[in-house]
């Protein structure tokens, strides 16, 4: 009975925090995408990529950091031809699982007559973020990002500029045009 | 003459061997080298696939590993880049609404 306490109470939370995103709901969207990228990498496969990872090479060396102490990466992200090829209701699974309260919006973009939305969720473990997902939805293009794992977002985001996390613990920007 | 000249002469006295003494000679001489033979050429077959074997499997699973990490590192890659440049759309999204 201790043993099934001691389960219930800390085994479970404890994989519970641990877990990737299912972003398997997004796949169907590959038939209709016009370029479609599809990058699953979890723990012996992460591992052995990071080792193929050149030290010599800024950016490599740099990505070798950053993913030591991640558990998956997970992206799925469609082009399509034409705007209308996705629908919002594609992002339900997805959004469904970031309700959990595991799970803190940190920045939400949202332009409702564009169409053109972008979150960012994180998870926080102490002073770190333990898994964050992405969520970029503009017309042609659906970009959903998962990292589980302890992340250093602003090294993350160094790798292509020089974007910080803001100091707010959340910005929720929403526009409206008429 | 002795008995001691005696007991020489019988033990160096000729006899003749049987009718079928050199075919059991013949025989059994030409027996014992084919079987070491054959046993020696067998061992080093053997020993020769499983050293071919052990290469191949090894080499090939070598090289799937190899291929593997290759192509873990590239979406790797190609992962860390997309997320990168959705973080700084993000910032300048955000940037855009602010202002």
């Amino acid at each position: 009975m201790r043993w099934l306490l001691f389960f219930v109470l800390v085994l479970v939370p404890a994989l519970a925090s641990g877990q990737a995103l299912k972003l398997d709901s997004l796949d169907k969207l590959a038939a209709k995408a016009s370029d479609t990228v599809k990058v699953s990498l979890d723990g012996g496969l992460l591992r052995l990529a990071a080792r193929f990872l050149s030290a010599d090479e800024p950016e490599e060396a740099q990505i070798k950091e950053l993913v030591k102490q991640l558990k998956g990466v997970y992206v799925r992200s469609f082009e399509f031809s034409k705007s209308g090829d996705y629908l919002d209701s594609d992002l339900d699974a997805i959004r469904s699982q970031l309700r959990d309260a595991a799970w803190k919006p940190i920045v939400e973009v949202h332009n409702k007559n564009d169409r053109d939305n972008a979150d960012i969720y994180v998870k926080e473990q102490g002073d770190h973020f333990t898994g964050v997902a992405i969520i970029v939805a503009e017309p042609r293009e659906l970009t959903v990002v998962n990292i589980d794992g302890v992340i250093d977002l602003d090294g993350l985001a160094k790798l292509a500029g020089n974007f910080g996390i803001p100091d707010e613990i959340r910005i929720k920007v929403e526009r409206k045009r008429k | 003459m002795t008995d001691f000249e005696d007991q020489l002469r019988r033990a160096f006295e000729r006899q003749e061997p049987s009718a079928d003494f050199a075919d059991r000679v013949v025989a059994r001489a030409s027996r014992p080298v084919k079987v070491a033979m054959y046993r020696y050429g067998r061992k080093w077959l053997s020993s020769a696939i499983a050293a071919a074997l052990i290469v191949a499997l090894g080499g090939g699973y070598a090289w799937e590993r190899h291929r593997q990490g290759e192509e873990a590192r590239a979406q790797l890659i190609q992962a860390m880049e997309i997320t990168s440049s959705k973080l700084e759309k993000i910032h300048k999204k955000v940037q855009g609404a602010l202002r």
